[in-house]
């Protein structure tokens, strides 16, 4: 039968519970949460992936209650199941621990490397696992609501969103349309031409611009 | 595809819009541009991620903290048995993998669940001393059990508090089995122990003991036979366990 005692395990202290996320916001249908992080804290990120690199489990931690609201949040926007979301957060996470050597400052920031994992992890997901399903959804545009005017709408009044928001505003509808199909909906642009009916320069175009508007607004800031 | 259509291409390929086939040609194209025109793309490339990273704050969302429990756990068992000893299932996904690292070297490919679990009974079975009444205990092989239940299709997980701290168990009906992980959970009474018991219609069944000196900050545990057990529960008993809970529950994680 069963029968295991528990037991001890090396680094007792290494992987105690860090300070959680600030939620900031909550919303009835979907709950968004935000995490405040001041710049110091996202500064913090590259130091601790040179920790983790070495083993750190204290660092990983730390890296893991920093950021794991974005990466979460962001996966859960593309596979759209919680269950689906938290496994592939949970190998965002992983993959960080093993490879937080590859990370390499010079070629961008510790956030955008991190969401760029992520993000390419659910995107392989989506693709793969659900495409039939997906391909179902993928006509009925009307009754699909933007990400980005869900987020318009839940955070507009927080300061602490406002300016991303505001930048988001800047987008016209039909760019914005674009990039959040090609972005949220894990759509190749030729797929996000076919469900818009447009060209492909068309789309090509939408996504160019919308992303050098946003690009402008925020400034190629590192956040 | 002449060089403004790659660098056209560039903002689709950083919001990860451009695939398979296609996504093979940009690279090959790309090897064989000009150092201006590469660099421009890469830069292309990384401003969107970078655009889409400062849009992540406005979707963030707090996972549940079992996520957290899960991760670190995982994280740990690894630290106690390299991935380069455990041999690693094929990666299940791959359609428009391995092009895209070509194109920005950002990362490397990983496979990343089944590694994980397999470490997690490295860590039961090397840092921790006390397997009992597993066949394959006295093995050097690790025990498959939590690497079945990580890999299960049917895994989930149930997590409560146990005094100020946390437990969460990860189980798979089909592996029979979980993984336990406390966080923080203080240790018992000097002259007491805890104690688990699987808690099923008949009754209730010893899953273990655990002594003052067996709860750590973080403690790891993997618990068989879950039969049709309801709900994982702690007692405090007297030194050696009881035959029987001799008092009332003092946390209790159901299975759904």
């Amino acid at each position: 039968m069963m029968l295991l005692a528990p037991g001890r395990v090396r680094e007792p202290k290494s992987l105690r519970a860090g300070r959680p996320p600030v939620r900031l916001i909550d919303d009835d249908d979907r709950v968004l949460a935000v995490t405040a992080d001041p710049a110091s804290e996202v500064a913090a990120l590259p130091a601790l992936l040179d920790r983790i690199a070495t083993g750190d489990s204290e660092a990983f931690a730390r890296f893991y209650d920093l950021t794991s609201d974005r990466v979460y949040g962001m996966v859960l926007r593309v596979l759209r199941d919680p269950g689906f979301s938290e496994e592939t957060t949970q190998e965002v996470f992983l993959q960080v621990w093993r490879s937080a050597q590859a990370f390499d400052p010079k070629a961008g920031s510790a956030l955008s490397w991190l969401i760029t994992l992520a993000h390419r992890r659910a995107v392989d997901r989506v693709r793969s696992e659900s495409a039939a399903s997906r391909r179902d959804v993928t006509y009925g545009l009307e009754s699909m609501r933007s990400t980005f005017d869900e987020v318009t709408e839940a955070v507009e009044s927080r300061e602490v969103t406002r300016e991303v928001v505001g930048c988001l505003d800047t987008l016209s509808e039909v760019q914005r349309q674009s990039v959040d199909l090609a972005y949220y909906h894990g759509l190749s642009y030729r797929e996000v031409a076919e469900r818009l009916t447009v060209a492909l320069p068309t789309v090509k175009s939408r996504i160019r611009d919308g992303l050098k508007r946003l690009r402008q607004c925020l400034g190629d800031r590192h956040v | 595809m002449s060089d403004d259509e790659l660098l056209d291409l560039a903002p689709a390929v950083g919001l990860d819009a451009v695939h398979g086939t296609e996504l093979d040609e940009v690279t090959q194209r790309l090897d064989s541009a000009s150092l201006e025109v590469r660099d421009a793309f890469h830069r292309e490339v990384t401003a969107t991620r970078e655009a889409m990273a400062n849009v992540s704050h406005v979707t963030a969302m707090a996972p549940p903290q079992t996520l957290r429990d899960r991760v670190l756990a995982a994280a740990r068992a690894e630290a106690a048995a390299p991935t380069d000893e455990t041999p690693v299932p094929p990666a299940p996904e791959s359609p428009a993998e391995s092009p895209s690292a070509t194109v920005i070297p950002l990362q490397r490919r990983r496979r990343i669940l089944y590694a994980a679990a397999a470490a997690v009974v490295a860590v039961a079975i090397g840092a921790i001393g006390w397997v009992i009444g597993v066949a394959s205990s006295s093995d050097d092989a690790p025990t498959p059990t939590a690497e079945q239940v990580f890999a299960a299709g049917d895994v989930r997980s149930t997590s409560g508090d146990v005094a100020t701290g946390r437990a969460t168990v990860t189980y798979s009906p089909s592996a029979d089995a979980g993984v336990l992980v406390m966080n923080d959970v203080p240790p018992p009474q000097p002259g007491t122990v805890y104690q688990m018991w699987l808690v099923g219609p008949t009754g209730e069944t010893s899953a273990g003991t655990m002594t003052d000196e067996d709860v750590a900050p973080s403690t790891t545990a993997v618990i068989e036979g879950l039969g049709d057990a309801t709900a994982l529960a702690f007692t405090v008993e007297p030194p050696g366990g009881s035959t029987a809970p001799t008092g009332p529950f003092v946390a209790e994680l159901p299975f759904s």
